[in-house]
């Protein structure tokens, strides 16, 4: 288990630009989502010139995921690119009131009900897939607030879009400063029973472990499984699901509850809690190979430099 | 535990057994973050981990507040109804 400093290839940043956004808000708002959809057609080209580290990133995950030649990977990095735009667009519609023309389906509710009734709170670990607007439309039907943790860089710029899509939700953002108290008040949330909401497939400062994923080493936090056994609360894997044309489809596994059994090899036991995440993430890439919307080089990240490595006091001797 | 010094004591021991903390860092003055090098994943732990020992609640603004060992020791001291020095 080591500690990862950011990322330094990802800012958080978004793309697309003031006037850009304004353009697409308009359209959804007045047009519909076919026709942005048809002008998102010619604007995913864009990030195909003008994006290279997405580029990147989204080549190299092909290369992982399909194997396919440079010039394939190319076309379908355009469809990578197109079904990212695409579940924007569906986020920006259903925060614009057009959530009754979606349809949801929500397998494995009674997880979620079930792990709630102990009343230790719940963290619910999702990835870079789909849109957790969509997840966030269904998980209101559960009626317990839902902390969403976010990290700050990200929240600066989508200050906006997080207002709309929070007012008058049980939906509160849990910043993530890279400071001592972060994980303090997700202990917090969990204690008042609520739902805690995180990605588990991006090192964003924190400690982080090695695994293999899709065929080479890559870094996973260590942070939702860590907190949750000390804590002692249950974690389930969701993944939402864009399965076509206004249809979406949040997938809840049942709960695990991870407990360390002793401080000795803490760091073996977040391992394997943490292989099986990524392998429920792989299953799902397997489905919906051009959901998974993490465009930073994933992998890359893992030959970055270490910063002082915790395995002593985890007593991880991987 | 009932006097200040056992409570520096159990303290002490978590930091340094559970932690892996060397004891001549235990200073009152050091910063858990930067003397110490505990992360917010360690604070969890900590938090956690004193709870068990002492047999109380430590709430989300108390820990937030706990930057220093000796804000721990103050704080515990206050919880057992000790009067600290």
């Amino acid at each position: 288990v080591t500690s990862a400093s950011l990322p330094q290839k990802w800012t958080g940043r978004t793309r697309g630009g003031y006037l850009g956004n304004l353009l697409f808000v308009k359209m959804v708002k007045f047009c519909g989502l076919l026709p942005a959809y048809f002008l998102l057609f010619f604007v995913s080209f864009y990030f195909i010139f003008f994006a290279p580290r997405a580029l990147r990133a989204s080549l190299e995950y092909l290369k992982r995921r399909f194997g396919y030649s440079l010039l394939r990977r190319l076309l379908l990095s355009y469809c990578h690119f197109y079904s990212f735009g695409k579940i924007l667009l569906d986020r920006l519609a259903i925060m614009e009131g057009a959530s009754r023309r979606f349809q949801f389906s929500f397998e494995g509710e009674e997880h979620i009900r079930e792990a709630l009734k102990e009343q230790k709170g719940l963290i619910l670990l999702s990835a870079h897939v789909g849109a957790w607007e969509a997840a966030g439309h269904m998980l209101e039907r559960i009626d317990v607030p839902v902390n969403v943790v976010m990290f700050q860089a990200e929240v600066a710029r989508i200050k906006h879009v997080l207002e709309r899509a929070m007012a008058g939700r049980s939906f509160k953002p849990l910043i993530i400063k890279g400071s001592f108290e972060d994980s303090v008040e997700i202990l917090a949330a969990l204690r008042r029973g609520e739902i805690v909401a995180m990605l588990g497939d991006r090192a964003t400062g924190g400690r982080t472990v090695e695994l293999p994923f899709m065929g080479a080493e890559a870094r996973f936090p260590i942070g939702p499984f860590a907190v949750a056994a000390v804590a002692g609360a249950p974690l389930i894997n969701t993944f939402a699901a864009r399965e076509g044309l206004y249809r979406y489809r949040l997938q809840a596994a049942p709960a695990v509850y991870p407990e360390f059994s002793g401080r000795q090899d803490r760091g073996g036991q977040l391992r394997q809690w943490i292989v099986e995440f990524a392998a429920s993430l792989e299953q799902f890439l397997q489905r919906y190979p051009l959901q998974w919307h993490n465009f930073y080089c994933f992998w890359e990240a893992a030959k970055e430099p270490k910063k002082e490595p915790k395995e002593e006091r985890l007593n991880d001797h991987e | 535990v009932n006097t200040v010094q056992e409570v520096i004591a159990q303290v002490n021991s978590i930091l340094e057994e559970e932690f892996e903390i060397e004891p001549n860092l235990l200073k009152p003055e050091a910063s858990l973050l930067e003397d110490l090098d505990l992360d917010s994943l360690d604070g969890v732990d900590l938090v956690v981990a004193l709870e068990k020992a002492f047999g109380c609640r430590i709430e989300e603004s108390d820990a937030r507040a706990m930057r220093k060992v000796k804000q721990i020791y103050d704080y515990l001291c206050k919880a057992k109804g000790i009067e600290s020095e």
